[in-house]
């Protein structure tokens, strides 16, 4: 599993379980990464992702399978070794945030260095060290109750980080901002990274926030790990029906094509040999390869126009054919409003093919239903 | 996949290790010993209650009690009048309260926010505080002794107003019909104007928005209402013991008082148990009412905008009547009470005024020669007892209250959350006095190596802490609910101890409702009698106790002296809690 073999991945799960009573909530996950890395678990809610971030913490015990840091299991669900939290060298942003409420910021930021018994003239260096990482230095005398929302999350990580822990784990941290700071908080937690080195384990259901910030991804659905890789691999080879249409922006199209004399058809639309394939299929097409026009002409997929959003200069453009909505992103679409016709023509191969069964149904109505859409922050 | 399997599950070493492991969880620990507590102040009592009532060989006091000759008079008799009282109480309350909830929420009656105000006032005043302005108005020559204001004036009281069933319902309806008023105002308040006008949108009439929606939110505080009060009034016992005693009006409580005072204990604690019985199959309905599941209709306190009804010409003398009512119920008495304990003659509030009764010297002419409260060092003695009892039980509730909000709120769903949260508030099922005799009957005689407690401080102190669990349960329950999870998981975080983070997180964040739930308890001990009256001994005697005492014995003005103290002291007591609510948390203000 090991992405390395030369050098101890800083972070390892090895056949990771967590048990609810009968739910199993993590249920078998192998993963490993190397020192510095990013680290996104990305997922739907109720996927797990919360509740592997929550182990490496140290506030739950997995009920199977190994953690371990740089080769030492921190914990294990078959022998019960499990060190404790505060000795794990990592640190954790809640997605509350969880400031208390009854200490300045930088009583919030000095507390934990208290509690790991650094002297007093070192723990004032480092908090006024942490503050100005974050630019928060003039906030210091205030009370968490008394700044903004992007104020409170930057004191959350001047705290998170300030022992200087080898292992930084992000819940969900930016689900509170508004669209604007999200983007922002974004690149400043890249920034953060870059200057401390450590290792980071990053939750979120956002698959653009993954995109950005991650140096590795696992997708995760019920669970399991759908796919593990580098964004980038994801998206050119997508392993899985719902990660095809998890991620992306927007999501791939997945279409639902008969396989007839060798050849896939979906609408009255011959879209290219089917190869050994015999059993109806899933064909994925990224936006970006469909093509449009006013006009129809044989090989065209006839669409009912829904609607168009300019992105960087370019259209992203639905439709609508037979209840199923399809996604083009185009230089400059053709007129239409909504309810007019459009032709819509697929490249000669899909990107992707997969087994079109009752489980990859269920994925993507999951995928689709965690609102991925067009997320444009 | 070999990570969890059924075999490792069963073996001892595996159990063995998830109890090392569970024991090193907080919630489990404190729970635990939580649990000890509890078992120590409710359960154990409570076994060794029902224990006396069956171990006495000769003549089984269950049969004394209820079938043999004297059982019409020590059981029936009274459990009719109890069960009358509670009746009466309940309805008057609900029509009271509930009323004046509709008038100060619903319409647009000038002055309702004043009313509001004092309509939840009440619960100042302890109960026998109302009966003995009662008294110093209404007490006719009966039973001999002094009398009231309205006899010395030449009104013939008659003595179906002076004593008995009337002025006991009388009395504790003005005292519990705030407790319906503030459930059923909630209510009310949490039926927004949304709610009406999607209903007036769906082409509702008035009369049917009242009877379809209105009423069904409110219906279930009404009914809790009526419950609760009832309850208090089965369970009172100073206020039948002033006004019915007398004139030997019994109800269970001041028969199970009789019993053990006149040294008749194993009649006494099988009435104790048949008096728990009552009042716990009532409010057990109650709690069930007011739980979970309808728990919207008071919880959502602030109901946005609310359409108020026009009362046109009929706003004035709703008003006059509300107001009527509650000046009757909080400033009348106080007025009798501070001016009845100045009077050189009982009853003559408008004759000549003397502080004798306050700061005079022993004078054998008057009260067989009983000093003034304020010197007679008795009275200091019990004074000082009563505020260490008060601060005692206050402390020792606010320790419990935070290890009971604890296990409660951070092991939610777990069999020892439930078993804590269930244990206390199993105190609220038992009316004071019989709580009392349970501690005698427990702690009367040694156990094992323990000396008796009757008659110590120690055992007043635990009685208490008992008593008021309840309160110390919902302050820690609702302190702890709004202590996040997260804080005290980020100090885990950063490595923190379970002491330290007990020290440094959570009891600063709750020390405010800690102080608050802890001077509540505090009001309730200062002000309690029917806990205590079976409790003390001339050794640890208490302001109630003395009070209660002077007024069976005739001494009006010094008993009404008293009782003015014991409010002051409340008063004071809330008062000086809202400061220090306000000093405790410099971070809570904006």
């Amino acid at each position: 599993m090991s992405s390395d073999s030369s050098e101890i991945p800083a972070i390892e799960f090895v056949a990771l379980r967590k048990a609810f009573g009968t739910v199993q909530a993590v249920d078998g996950v192998d993963i490993a990464v190397p020192a510095g890395s990013f680290l996104v678990l990305l997922g739907p809610s109720g996927c797990g992702k919360t509740t592997i971030l929550r182990m490496l913490a140290g506030l739950e015990s997995p009920t199977g399978g190994e953690i371990r840091f740089s080769g030492g299991v921190v914990a294990d669900g078959t022998r019960g070794t499990v060190l404790p939290p505060g000795r794990r060298d990592a640190g954790l942003v809640f997605q509350s945030y969880a400031l208390w409420p009854h200490m300045t910021v930088s009583g919030n930021v000095e507390w934990p260095l208290k509690v790991a018994r650094w002297s007093s003239v070192a723990r004032r260096q480092r908090v006024s060290e942490v503050l100005d990482l974050l630019d928060i230095t003039e906030l210091a005398g205030r009370y968490p109750g008394e700044i903004s929302g992007g104020q409170q999350q930057r004191v959350a990580i001047a705290r998170t980080i300030g022992p200087r822990p080898s292992i930084l784990l992000f819940d969900e941290p930016l689900s509170n901002l508004d669209a604007k700071l999200r983007v922002e908080m974004r690149s400043e937690l890249l920034r953060v990274h870059r200057a401390t080195g450590a290792t980071s384990v990053y939750v979120t259901h956002d698959q653009v926030e993954a995109m950005t910030m991650a140096s590795h991804v696992a997708v995760m659905r019920r669970g399991r790990v759908e796919q593990f890789g580098a964004p980038r691999a994801l998206l050119a080879d997508p392993s899985t029906p719902f990660v095809a249409s998890f991620i992306g922006t927007p999501p791939a199209n997945l279409v639902p094509a008969e396989v007839v004399d060798g050849h896939f058809w979906y609408g009255g639309v011959d879209l290219g040999p089917a190869g050994n394939t015999a059993e109806p299929s899933l064909l994925m097409y990224r936006a970006e390869t469909l093509a449009l026009f006013a006009a129809d002409a044989p090989g065209l997929l006839r669409l009912e126009f829904g609607d168009a959003t300019p992105v960087a200069g370019r259209d992203v453009v639905t439709g609508w054919h037979d209840g199923r909505r399809l996604t083009a992103v185009v230089e400059q679409h053709p007129p239409a409003s909504a309810g007019d016709p459009l032709f819509l023509r697929f490249p000669a191969r899909p990107q992707a093919v997969f087994a079109h069964d009752a489980d990859a149904a269920a994925a993507i109505a999951e995928a689709s239903a965690s609102g991925t859409g067009i997320a444009l922050e | 996949m070999s990570a969890s399997t059924p075999a490792a599950a069963t073996t001892p070493g595996f159990l063995l290790w998830r109890l090392r492991r569970a024991l090193r969880q907080p919630v489990v620990v404190i729970g635990l010993g939580v649990t000890a507590v509890l078992g120590i102040l409710v359960a154990v009592p409570l076994a060794r209650l029902i224990g006396e009532t069956i171990t006495f060989d000769a003549g089984s006091p269950w049969t004394d009690v209820l079938a043999s000759r004297l059982s019409e008079n020590l059981f029936w008799g009274p459990l009719v009048a109890t069960l009358t009282v509670g009746l009466v109480v309940g309805i008057a309350s609900v029509v009271l309260g509930a009323g004046m909830a509709w008038l100060v929420v619903m319409t647009d009656a000038p002055g309702r926010r004043l009313i509001g105000f004092l309509a939840s006032l009440p619960f100042v005043l302890p109960s026998f505080a109302l009966a003995l302005a009662w008294e110093s108005v209404f007490r006719n020559d009966r039973v001999g002794g002094r009398v009231g204001l309205l006899w010395e004036m030449g009104i013939a009281v008659p003595d179906w107003l002076s004593w008995g069933l009337v002025p006991v319902c009388i009395i504790l309806t003005a005292h519990y019909f705030s407790l319906v008023f503030l459930l059923v105002a909630a209510a009310l308040a949490s039926v927004n104007a949304d709610l009406t006008e999607a209903a007036e949108m769906a082409g509702a009439s008035r009369g049917r928005v009242a009877l379809g929606i209105t009423l069904p939110v409110v219906m279930p505080a009404v009914v809790a209402g009526f419950l609760l009060a009832f309850a208090e009034g089965v369970s009172n016992f100073a206020v039948p013991a002033l006004l019915g005693l007398p004139v030997r009006f019994q109800t269970l409580s001041t028969r199970l008082y009789g019993s053990i005072s006149t040294g008749q204990t194993e009649r006494g604690f099988v009435l104790a148990v048949l008096l728990i019985v009552v009042a716990g199959l009532v409010l057990f309905a109650a709690s069930r009412m007011t739980g979970n599941r309808r728990s919207y209709a008071t919880i959502t306190g602030k109901g946005g905008r609310r359409r108020t009804l026009a009362l046109g010409r009929w706003r004035w003398p709703f008003v006059a009547i509300a107001a009527g009512i509650c000046l009757a119920t909080t400033v009348a008495p106080a007025l009798v009470l501070a001016l009845s304990s100045l009077a050189r003659r009982s009853g003559q509030l408008t004759g000549e005024l003397t502080l004798h009764y306050w700061t005079g010297a022993s004078d054998p002419s008057i009260a067989q020669g009983t000093e003034g409260v304020l010197r007679n060092p008795q009275i200091i003695d019990a004074a000082v007892t009563t505020l260490l009892l008060g601060v005692s039980v206050a402390a020792l509730s606010a320790l419990l209250a935070l290890g009971i909000g604890y296990v409660v709120v951070r092991g939610k769903g777990t069999l020892l959350s439930r078993g804590v949260e269930l244990m206390s508030f199993l105190p609220f099922l038992i009316p004071g006095i019989a709580l009392g005799a349970t501690y005698i009957a427990l702690f009367g005689r040694p156990i094992g190596p323990l000396p008796a407690l009757y008659g110590t401080f120690a055992l007043l102190v635990l009685a208490g802490t008992a008593a008021t669990l309840p309160f110390a349960a919902q302050a820690g329950r609702s302190t702890m609910g709004q202590v996040s999870g997260d804080l005290e998981e980020a100090a885990v975080v950063a490595g923190a101890s379970m002491p330290r983070r007990l020290a440094a997180i959570i009891v600063p964040l709750s020390l405010r409702g800690l102080l608050a739930g802890g001077v509540l308890v505090f009001v309730k001990m200062v002000r309690d009698l029917s806990l205590v009256v079976l409790l003390v001994t001339p050794s640890t005697t208490l302001l109630s106790v003395i009070t209660f005492r002077y007024a069976s014995e005739g001494f009006a003005q010094f008993a009404n002296a008293i009782t003015v103290v014991i409010a002051a002291i409340s008063i004071g007591a809330t008062l000086l809690a809202r400061r220090l609510e306000g000093a405790a948390q410099p971070w809570a203000e904006q």
